[in-house]
């Protein structure tokens, strides 16, 4: 699946983006990974030590993660569980 | 005087305190966060900020599942009055139980789009307690200014992960009716005991201690 990756608007982390428009599996994402929150809107998980925020509307966001290529391999995990 | 004033790891919120403190008001504070839906760092900004006005005393309570809900089930144009509601009568619970006289916040017109006289006095309709807005008028410089003055501009100015769950239009009118109405759709009562019962307190050791 085709995303960016950049600094997200708070300059807090990296955010990815899908380039299309998506619906992300949010309960089959957190159903992959360790949840710290469940939600139909927004959920956030635990992957390799890295808290992620998943958005339904499809942006993951890496809370304090600036490293562009881990957050490219963690997106494509993450991405992997939750698009149909 | 007794003031509880709501403290955001922002540049407002700090500001508003600090004018009260001069005005001879004793402040304790109370900061809400949305851990996990966000990051660690305004907590830490608040502990921080606290230290440096020397606030009594600081209240931490977690918002994040209420958020969500009011995110999810309430008419979502109005999310960031009804977040701003259910903050104010949180904080007026610990105001009655610690004596104090008002809350206080760093609410500033004309800064974000939801902080309007209209979503101001629906918001304010929340509680009984007198809400003092000390900034509510400075323009942005004055306020950047003073907190330069008061060390606490580079405190604030960190980056922090924001709650990204507000709707790209907020309502800029709310009105008290509507405002009930999405209320009634949740279990307000709940929620604040929730958060209450989740309620940390940080005794900041302040700059000359």
């Amino acid at each position: 699946m085709d995303f960016t990756i950049k600094l997200c608007k708070d300059k807090a982390g990296l955010s990815a983006r899908p380039a299309k428009q998506t619906l992300l599996n949010l309960p089959g994402i957190t159903s992959s990974f360790t949840a710290l929150m469940r939600g139909p809107l927004v959920s956030v998980i635990t992957v390799d030590g890295i808290e992620i925020v998943a958005h339904r509307y499809g942006e993951l966001i890496f809370k304090g993660l600036f490293d562009e290529a881990k957050a490219r391999i963690l997106a494509e995990q993450v991405y992997a569980a939750g698009v149909p | 005087m007794k003031v509880l004033a709501l403290l955001s790891g922002g540049i407002d919120s700090p500001v508003a305190i600090h004018l009260l403190q001069k005005q001879g008001c004793e402040v304790g504070a109370v900061h809400f966060h949305s851990y996990p839906l966000t990051d660690r760092a305004s907590i830490e900004k608040a502990k921080l900020l606290s230290a440096a006005l020397g606030v009594n005393r600081l209240f931490i309570i977690p918002l994040a599942d209420a958020q969500s809900i009011l995110s999810q089930q309430c008419r979502h144009e109005l999310y960031f009055v009804l977040q701003k509601r259910m903050m104010l009568r949180i904080a007026e619970q610990l105001a009655l139980k610690h004596s104090c006289d008002a809350l206080c916040t760093g609410e500033n017109l004309g800064q974000v789009s939801s902080q309007t006289l209209h979503n101001l006095v629906a918001i304010t309709q929340a509680v009984k307690v007198p809400v003092l807005r000390p900034v509510l008028c400075n323009d942005k410089e004055e306020i950047i200014s003073i907190a330069k003055q008061i060390g606490t501009f580079e405190l604030s100015k960190g980056p922090e992960i924001c709650d990204l769950l507000g709707p790209r239009h907020p309502a800029t009118r709310a009105h008290t009716e509507k405002v009930l109405q999405e209320e009634a759709r949740v279990d307000i009562k709940g929620m604040i005991e929730a958060a209450m019962n989740s309620l940390e307190t940080f005794t900041p050791r302040t700059q000359n201690s």
